[in-house]
């Protein structure tokens, strides 16, 4: 009977292999049980019926969780994406603003610009929108199945309170920060991938030199996105944490250790400088260089300053 | 009405385990089993009656053989020795329990009687 078959079918092909063959077998035996002796293909579909659909049965089989994410990183899920998916639009939304106003400066009002890039926008955003929701999504769904089964097998005690974000309110991590931090990266990053239109010197609207040699730039675009996917998990880990803790600062200043090791990098490319743009500076090429390890030293400062601050906020914790 | 068949399915799942476990006191096939249980009036969907058997089995409280003799292949489930030891201590706890409610419940249709 080909409704059979298919109802088994369908049933098995949503299970694990190594179970497929008892259960087919199985299902089949009570299916043949319920008809009666000469069944019609009325019997058959009465008898499926009642077995109800192939999914819900399938499901019943399995033990393993329906859900991508689970109630446990939903919340942390939801804000993160309420921080990222602004933020993503936003700094899109000004990149192109800016490079169609290099492009159409002078021949056209700013109002006209706004509204050509507002029409060029929406396919834009459509595509960031996705990029976000699929690589947020991903971060949890391998957080999820990597983390559940430890928070389960804890047991809880009135302790941990002290060290929950309700408790130790002075060093919670707040909306805002991580807000900021998010905010920086998709500015830098933006900056990072449009360079060649957004950086160098310009002349009536179009660009005459820009500043960096993007070839070269651009070859690095591995480590950026990589620094930019380490921001984004450690904004969520931050959220879904909710509180400085020891190891947070830690991932905190790898992340900073990193990002800047990639800028550095970056910086002190030989062949990072556009040729073009020596014409516009007629500066000694020692000038230039002490210029640019000024910035890296003023960068790194800063950047030990906020690493140094993860820490410091974990020291008042203990207090 | 959904409300009450909704929480009159959440009071019912907690003693599917223990009314199947009763009926596998002897050998029973899937269907042979939905038949029995039927007929003390206790309907369980099949769509949980033979996954939760599954789980039984993978909870080591029945043991499963397929017998091949008849024209059909059937595979029939019965307590093993664990789930025997479990299925008396749950039956216990079932009275347990029930008695309790029942004592509770009546003392309720008295004070409203008060």
């Amino acid at each position: 009977m080909r409704l059979i078959e298919a109802y088994i079918g369908e049933v098995t092909r949503r299970l694990p292999e190594k179970e497929r063959e008892d259960i087919a077998l199985e299902l089949r035996s009570t299916i043949y049980d319920t008809l009666p002796e000469d069944y019609s293909e009325e019997d058959v579909k009465d008898t499926l019926s009642e077995l109800g659909s192939p999914f819900m049965l399938a499901n019943g089989y399995k033990n393993w969780p329906m859900h991508l994410i689970g109630p446990n990183y939903f919340e942390s899920y939801v804000s993160l994406l309420k921080l990222i998916l602004p933020i993503a639009l936003l700094i899109s939304f000004l990149s192109l603003l800016t490079v169609d106003f290099i492009e159409h400066s002078g021949a056209l009002s700013l109002m006209s610009i706004f509204w050509i890039t507002l029409g060029n926008a929406f396919v834009v955003f459509f595509e960031v929108t996705l990029q976000v929701l699929f690589w947020v999504t991903l971060g949890f769904v391998i957080l999820e199945r990597t983390e559940h089964k430890k928070e389960t097998i804890k047991k809880w005690s009135p302790d941990d309170l002290k060290k929950s974000p309700s408790y130790l309110s002075e060093n919670a991590v707040t909306k805002k920060e991580v807000f900021w931090d998010l905010f920086w990266t998709a500015a830098i990053t933006a900056l990072y991938f449009n360079a060649s239109n957004l950086i160098g010197v310009m002349k009536d609207g179009e660009m005459v030199a820009p500043f960096f040699n993007n070839d070269v730039l651009l070859s690095y675009w591995p480590l950026v996105v990589a620094a930019v996917v380490g921001e984004v998990l450690l904004a969520g880990y931050k959220l879904f944490r909710g509180v400085w803790t020891k190891p947070m600062a830690l991932l905190n200043a790898l992340q900073l250790a990193f990002s800047t090791t990639v800028f550095l990098l970056i910086v002190f490319n030989k062949n990072i400088l556009h040729s073009k743009i020596m014409s516009y500076f007629p500066l000694p090429e020692r000038y230039i260089e002490r210029s640019l390890t000024i910035t890296a030293l003023i960068v790194v400062a800063i950047v030990i300053i906020e690493a140094w601050k993860g820490f410091k906020r974990v020291g008042q914790a203990r207090a | 009405m959904t409300l009450l068949n909704s929480l009159v399915t959440e009071l019912r799942r907690g003693t599917l385990t223990l009314a199947v476990l009763s009926q596998l006191r002897s050998p029973q096939y899937g269907y042979s089993l939905v038949q029995s249980l039927e007929k003390s009036g206790i309907t369980i969907e099949q769509s949980t009656l033979y996954p939760l058997l599954r789980r039984l089995e993978k909870q080591e409280l029945v043991t499963s053989s397929w017998d091949t003799s008849e024209k059909r292949p059937r595979k029939y489930y019965v307590l093993s020795e664990f789930g025997t030891e479990t299925y008396e201590q749950l039956k216990a706890e079932w009275e347990k329990t029930s008695a309790e409610l029942h004592s509770l419940l009546k003392g309720d249709e008295s004070s409203e009687v008060d």
